[in-house]
């Protein structure tokens, strides 16, 4: 659960929940409250309404028996003949205003007088007044001579006259509602049957309550009043509405408040949350967390940042340390690279040291046979010790492996020295032997060569100088193999070194030309060069070499057309090319003729004359000047080798 | 005439150029070590000396040393061309042409 979450959850439980409990309490008590004051008051109006009727009826009674009591009723006996009765009811009726009908009835029955003149004479049984509803109220008249019964007084009058007693206004209402007949007065719309047993009721919208009364002219009816809830309680309601929208606005606010609490609190945290991911992620410390806050938070920040800075700071040392060894490591290799020119291991050590020492300031460096400080055993075949870093500080665990590899570094450059030394010792015996077999062996074809060519100079006849012309031939032959071969043995001793000059190209071609020349014209080929003369810096001898042997090979397959050299420069780069018209080299047969004499055995090789290391000893020269050598060839066609040498 | 000395330790060598030479015309002697070489110059002057490099005594490079400013010298070696290349020195390869032999020896003589 996140923290906005819990925050606001918090405040809704210390603030809104309590405020809506009270409330609810609150409402339920008000409405009890007010209900029950509603009843009381209703309970009380209705008690003094019922007293107000039956205080009319009672008093409507009193008047009644007294007016009965009035001597003027003896006319009974004579039928009112006089009118009298009937002047008195008159004046009563207007004097106390009353709405019902005043009778005066004989013994017999007979109207004799009444305020409703068509009733007069009519038998009052008849007259159908006692009409369920009707109040009758009977008084008997007595004679005032004999005080006997002569006749009744009565006053009849209908219920809704009592309609002035009750009332309604916009809470309540009441009504007069008989029992036996269901009739009903007043301003009740609908009565609920229920009200016949019981005295208070309540529906969705009316509160009832329902009265009998004492006086027995009353007896069947009920008074009942009606409270309209709503008007009744419509304050509370407001009121209750204020506390909704009370409620509801504090709930907003307390979404709103939350909200922004958890963003003041949880969005700092974020961020530094979201820093740590980034800083684990990416290994970036130089990344700090922006919040500026006083509280704890900010000092959590400040905290992370701290840290953080700390981290970056060790890390850049270790980096700018390791930077720093790096470097050393670095010179170091590169001036032990450079010692292997001294020949000796003792040398080498000497000079090693010396050059160490020049880079520790802090640490006394040399080599000693006993074992003392932090040393690293050095050895080999004639050395034994070791390597002593002689210092007053504690060296810690990452120095000492650094001073153990420097040991082992020395180690090795020592080895590879001796390996050097031995390699070097090797490829010099090795080389003195081909010098001295080269030497030997053309000291007799020296002999040979000579010997014939002389001979043909001073002998006239033609066949014994065919025949020297041979000896001759087969001898320069045999001079060329033995050439190829020395070459060949010399580069595979090592004994073949590189030594670069200044040269114009023109020096090389002529050079060149002068050897091939003649035997091109001895096969009626055309010799062709295109160059612009350059300066050039590399192998003359070398190069030379090369040339020759392409050219010498291409005048020898070549029998008709052309040889044609070019030499131009591209960059760094001296590019040669000798094209000629001879028999072409067949497809499958390109790949094979770089290859040694290993491959003598190949069918290829034996339409060769010669050993066939010309093209092997050429691509071997061109590649220990930097270069590299292309052959383009058709067979029948020509042939065109192009290779290029690097002059760095 | 002209006088040339032959330095070689190979008899059929010394006998090509004897033969060569004085077919030329010139007046042929020689040593055949560079001991010899050396005693015989202290007692005879010569035009051309024809000095080979590789003698079981004294070497060629050494005779050179001791006769050097006495004589024009060209150098005859069955070494390889590399092998002599960067000594400041006059030479011809063995096995020789005739031709280019009696040219460069008498360019020098000259």
């Amino acid at each position: 659960m996140s923290i906005r979450i819990k925050v606001f959850l918090v405040l809704l439980v210390l603030t809104l929940l309590p405020y809506g409990l009270a409330s609810f309490f609150i409402f339920k008590y008000g409405e009890n409250q007010l209900r029950n004051n509603i009843k009381n008051q209703q309970l009380q109006n209705i008690a003094l309404i019922q007293q107000n009727i039956q205080n009319y009826f009672l008093s409507m009674k009193k008047n009644l028996n007294f007016w009965s009591k009035a001597q003027i009723l003896d006319d009974i006996l004579i039928g009112d003949l006089d009118k009298r009765i009937q002047i008195f009811l008159d004046q009563i009726k207007t004097n106390y205003h009353l709405k019902g009908i005043l009778l005066v009835v004989n013994k017999e029955g007979r109207i004799i007088a009444s305020t409703k003149r068509k009733l007069v004479g009519k038998s009052f049984w008849n007259i159908g007044l006692s009409g369920q509803n009707n109040f009758i109220l009977t008084f008997p008249v007595f004679s005032s001579f004999d005080k006997r019964k002569i006749g009744e007084f009565v006053y009849i009058f209908k219920p809704y006259y009592l309609k002035s007693f009750l009332y309604k206004n916009p809470f309540s209402g009441l009504s007069l509602y008989n029992t036996k007949s269901k009739a009903r007065i007043g301003y009740i719309e609908d009565i609920p049957e229920i009200l016949l047993y019981k005295n208070e009721y309540e529906d969705k919208e009316y509160i009832y309550f329902s009265q009998g009364f004492s006086l027995t002219d009353l007896k069947n009816w009920l008074l009942i009043s009606q409270i309209n809830k709503e008007a009744v309680f419509s304050p509370l309601r407001k009121i209750q509405d204020y506390f909704f929208f009370v409620f509801i606005t504090g709930f907003f606010l307390i979404v709103a408040f939350s909200f922004y609490i958890s963003e003041k609190l949880v969005r700092p945290i974020k961020n530094i949350a979201e820093t740590m991911e980034y800083v684990v992620d990416k290994k970036d410390y130089s990344v700090r967390v922006l919040y500026s806050g006083k509280d704890e938070i900010g000092i959590l920040a400040k905290a992370f940042n701290h840290m953080l800075s700390e981290v970056e700071t060790a890390l850049k040392t270790i980096e700018k340390e390791n930077k720093r060894r790096l470097y050393l490591f670095k010179n170091l290799i590169e001036i032990f690279s450079r010692i292997t020119s001294v020949q000796k291991d003792t040398e080498v050590l000497d000079v090693a040291v010396k050059e160490l020492q020049k880079f520790f300031k802090d640490i006394k460096i040399h080599f000693s046979k006993k074992k003392m400080h932090y040393s690293v055993p050095i050895k080999t075949k004639s050395i034994e010790g070791y390597l002593v870093f002689e210092t007053k500080k504690t060296l810690t665990k990452e120095e000492k492996n650094f001073y153990t590899s420097i040991g082992e570094l020395i180690n090795l450059l020592l080895e590879k020295v001796e390996l050097l030394t031995k390699a070097q010792e090797a490829s010099k015996a090795k080389s003195a032997f081909i010098s001295n077999m080269s030497h030997e062996l053309r000291t007799p074809l020296n002999s040979i060569l000579g010997f014939s060519q002389f001979l043909q100079s001073i002998e006239t006849d033609s066949t014994k100088r065919e025949a020297l012309k041979s000896i001759e031939t087969a001898g320069r032959h045999l001079l060329e193999m033995i050439n190829d071969i020395l070459d060949y043995a010399k580069l595979e001793a090592g004994a073949v070194y590189v030594k670069k000059e200044r040269f114009f190209i023109k020096e090389l071609l002529d050079e060149v030309f002068t050897i091939v020349k003649p035997l091109a014209e001895d096969k009626n080929l055309k010799l062709e060069y295109f160059y612009e003369n350059f300066p050039v810096y590399s192998d003359k001898k070398l190069l030379k070499q090369i040339l020759l042997n392409l050219l010498s090979n291409g005048i020898k397959f070549t029998e008709k057309g052309y040889i044609r050299v070019k030499a131009w420069k591209e960059n760094d780069k001296v590019f040669f090319s000798a094209k000629d018209t001879g028999i072409g080299i067949k497809n499958e047969d390109i790949e094979k003729i770089f290859q040694d004499f290993t491959q003598l055995e190949n069918p290829l090789q034996k339409r060769y004359k010669g050993t066939g290391l010309g093209l092997a000893i050429v691509k071997k020269y061109i590649e220990l000047l930097g270069g590299k050598i292309e052959v383009h060839s058709q067979e029948y066609k020509g042939t065109e080798f192009v290779f290029w040498i690097k002059e760095n | 005439m002209k006088k040339v000395l032959i330095v070689d330790d190979d008899k059929q060598n010394r006998f090509l150029l004897r033969l060569i030479l004085e077919k030329e015309g010139f007046l042929v002697k020689e040593a055949q070590t560079g001991k010899e070489c050396i005693d015989i110059m202290k007692e005879d002057v010569f035009d051309l000396v024809l000095l080979d490099v590789m003698m079981p005594d004294i070497n060629g490079f050494d005779v050179y040393k001791e006769i050097k400013g006495k004589t024009p010298v060209i150098f005859l070696t069955a070494l390889g061309e590399r092998d002599i290349k960067e000594r400041d020195i006059e030479y011809i390869l063995k096995p020789i042409d005739i031709q280019i032999f009696v040219k460069k020896v008498k360019e020098k003589v000259k």
